[in-house]
Formats: structure tokens, sequence, C-alpha cells
């Protein structure tokens, strides 16, 4: 197995994991072949970002970060669309279903505090 | 008001105050109280003296009249507003003098294949209940029938309009249980509104859906443009024993034209009732959108079985009237408490609680 080569411009202490160059790589990425990196070679590249993970404050474990929105959940709710029933502490853990219901316009959830780009 | 007069005045004031100050600082057996309580009387006596009868306010209020000359037109035209209206999916409980149990029987276990042995573990009858509490409540005036004196509505004898102002308070204290104490009354017994008389049904269920005993459907906001689709897929999400009973789901005028609208928009043509009145769903078995007045706000309330409890006391709906001196003094009251017979049978969508 090729060393693995650090090629990623992953800041300091940044979390990498190893991929698997491919030839797609090395055409898309024509500085990869200039730093000698080949077919098969491993290399450590920056982690994908995490899609929106629920964040529960230390504070109040009602409030879940949802597109760079605050929003607090007021209770569980039963969703017939899914055809699941979710209890408060399940929908704090889990922020695409609170952006559902975000988006339908339930009153199970406020925002409280808006995004940015809102 | 002359100098000399106003000395005469404070001297009087001064000496009546001195020897009041004196004779109760002996009856306390200390004289040192006599100058606090000399200094407290003195200051009484220059309080601008006030119309007591401001603390017991005095109706009727004439002052909106037209002081122009004019002659009663022979008509009093009345302040319409709702009624109690409490529709259907509500049983009434009468003479509910103490508290009332309703209670529910339920089966434990299940049935299953034979076999010889004995398996009752587990296995039985279940009572549960729930309990439905009257609260009194009041609404207190006075009449005066000289408010009337020099003005055009003087021209009757007696005491005039007594009558109709009984019937006009009565009616508007329906109006206030209906609009203010049946959905989000909220019991406070030092209260002064009428929201505080009992606990509103919306009330108790906000209390179940934190307690996580009733769970709220998501159909979310409820627009002209979706409301259809809503309000079905709340009727869908009941379960197969409600669907095959029939219910009513009831919700707000706001809800209900935003329904009607988009009804008509999906349909071509108008949300019609059936000839008896009622809206029915399209391709439900009896199951009925009923618009109320007492919920104001978005969201649904499906009811099976009459679930909702509504609790009065027949015996103590009074008019006291009495008569001090020329005034009527009134007392309307009427006992009201609100409470669910069965959490089976309610089922609330996410906005309503919210």
């Amino acid at each position: 197995m090729a060393k693995a080569k650090k090629i990623a411009v992953a800041a300091p202490g940044a979390t990498t994991v190893k991929h698997t160059i491919t030839q797609e790589d090395l055409d898309n990425n024509p500085d990869l072949v200039t730093n000698g990196v080949k077919v098969g070679d491993e290399v450590d590249i920056e982690a994908p970002k995490a899609a929106a993970k629920p964040k529960a404050s230390a504070a109040d474990g009602d409030i879940v970060e949802v597109d760079g929105k605050t929003v607090r959940v007021k209770f569980g709710v039963n969703i017939p669309d899914m055809g699941k029933t979710y209890t408060k502490e399940e929908l704090v853990q889990d922020a695409e279903v609170v952006a559902y219901l975000l988006e339908v316009g339930s009153g199970a959830v406020e925002v409280v505090k808006p995004s940015k780009e809102d | 008001m002359k100098t000399s007069k106003i000395l005469l005045l404070l001297a009087a004031a001064a000496f009546v105050s001195l020897f009041l100050g004196q004779t109760f600082a002996s009856f306390f057996g200390n004289t040192a109280y006599a100058l606090p309580i000399a200094g407290v009387v003195f200051v009484t006596c220059f309080i601008p003296k006030t119309n007591h009868l401001a603390l017991f306010e005095v109706t009727p209020d004439l002052s909106a009249l037209t002081t122009a000359f004019v002659k009663f037109g022979g008509k009093i035209l009345r302040k319409h507003v709702n009624e109690l209206e409490l529709g259907d999916g509500v049983t009434i409980y009468r003479g509910v003098k103490v508290p009332v149990a309703m209670t529910k029987l339920s089966a434990k276990g299940n049935p299953r294949p034979y076999r010889e042995n004995d398996d009752t573990t587990g296995n039985g009858a279940k009572f549960t209940d729930r309990t439905l509490t009257v609260y009194q409540s009041k609404w207190d005036f006075d009449v005066d029938p000289e408010q009337f004196r020099n003005k055009y509505l003087n021209d009757v004898t007696g005491a005039p309009f007594y009558q109709y102002i009984l019937d006009q308070v009565g009616t508007e204290y329906m109006a206030a249980i209906n609009d203010s104490v049946l959905f989000n009354g909220v019991y406070n017994a030092t209260g002064t509104t009428a929201a505080a008389i009992a606990n509103g049904w919306n009330t108790l269920f906000k209390a179940l859906v934190t307690a996580t005993t009733l769970v709220p459907k998501v159909v979310g906001a409820i627009t002209g443009a979706n409301a259809v689709t809503k309000v079905e897929t709340f009727a869908s999400a009941q379960p197969a024993w409600w669907r095959k009973k029939g219910f009513v789901i009831k919700c707000s005028y706001a809800t209900f034209d935003a329904y009607k609208t988009h009804y008509r928009t999906l349909n071509g043509f108008g949300f019609q009732p059936r000839a008896n009145g009622e809206y029915y769903l399209d391709g439900f078995k009896d199951v009925r959108l009923q618009p109320v007045s007492w919920i104001p706000n978005d969201g649904l309330l499906g009811v099976v079985y009459d679930a909702l409890a509504f609790g009065t006391d027949g015996d103590r709906i009074q008019v006291a009237a009495s008569t001090r001196r020329n005034i009527i003094e009134v007392r309307l009251m009427m006992p009201v408490g609100l409470e669910i017979e069965d959490i089976d049978c309610i089922s609330v969508s996410d906005n309503l609680v919210a």
C-alpha cells in the first residue's frame, strides 16, 4: 500500500479521513498529478462536514439547530405523512424531522432565533 | 375663603385632632401615642371628600347617550354576541354539585390460543377515571333607576329596562363563557377575568400533551391552499374504530373558510352541507367538519362518542337580586366545568395546542 500523502488543504488539527485516489480524482484535480499522486494511492483528505446535526443546548434541552436557525421543540408529535410518532426527546435528536416540522408550519416547533440569512 | 376662616378651620381641626389623640392614647394606656394619633386625625381631616359610591359602580352607564333634546324611539337595539355554542361531540353534565368521576372500563391482557393451563396473569378488567369539577362564577352589577333621570330613557315608569338589562347581561355572560372559558380558560379562583372561571378544553389538552398522554397529529399550518389535504390527512390518521363509527372535526371559522376556499379550487364548485346542515368530508363515512365559535386558533379537534364534557349545576344557575334603598343589586351566577371523558376519543392537531 502506498504511503498516505497529505494533499488536503485541511487546517491544522482538522479532521481527516482516508481516501483511495481514483482516475476521476486525478482528472478533476490536476494538482494531484503535479504532486505525484497516482490511482490507488491512499491519501488523507479533510472530512466532509457533517449534515446539520442537532445540537442540544446545555441550558435548555429543547433546543435544536437547524439550517442556522435555533429551534425550540415544544412537544412530541405523530406525523401521519411519515406514519411515525416522535417524543419530544426524539425530535431534539432528529434535526431532519424538525426541519420538516418547520417546513409545514407545525406548532410543535418554534424558531427562537432565525438564521443569519433570514 | 378668607384667611381668618382658614385659620379658624385649621385651629378647629387641630383641637379636634389633639382631643381625639389624647382620648385614644388614654384608651391604649400610653400617652406617647397622643401626638401620632392626633397627626393622623389632622391629616385625615383634609383628605378630599370622594363619592364612595365609586366603590360600587352603579349602572346603567348612560354617559354615551345623546344629551340633545330627543325622544326615546321605543326600541332598544341590543349588542349581538356569540351564544353558548357547544355543538356536537359534547356531553352535558347537569346538577354537578361535587366533582364527578367519569369512569372508563377496559379489559386487560389479550386472548390467546387454547391450552389446559390457567393463564390469568395480566388479564382482567381495569377501571380508570377522570374528574369533572364545576366552579361557580358570577357577574355582579347594580342598577340605579335614578341614573335615568333627565335622560330621554326615563320616559318609562318603574325601573326602566330592568328586564332587558338582566337579559342582556345574561346573554353576554353566556358569550363570555363561550369565548373565553370553553377552550382557553385557565382556572384561577382569585382571577378577575372570564377566562379564569375554569380550565378550558384546550388547557386540558395542553396539559395532556405535556404529560405525553395525548400526542398531537402533525398537519401544520392550514391555509386556503392546503386545507382539504390537511383535514383529510387528519381524518385518515384516526384509528379504524373512529373511521367506522364516524366523528366530528371541530375547527375555527377561519380554518373552515380555508377548507371551503381550497375545496372550490380543487373541484371547481363549493363545499356544500348535506340536508341536515352538516358539512361532511368527501369519501369518509360520517366525518363532519364543524366550525365552532369557541375555537379561535388554527388547528383541528377530532371528537368521537361525545367525549368532551361540559358540566354545570342547574340549581345554582341563578339571578339573585335584592334592593338596597332604591338600588337594585344583581348577581348572576353560573357554575361551569370542562373535562374530557375519554382521552382515546379525542384527537388534536399540532397547531391547536401550540
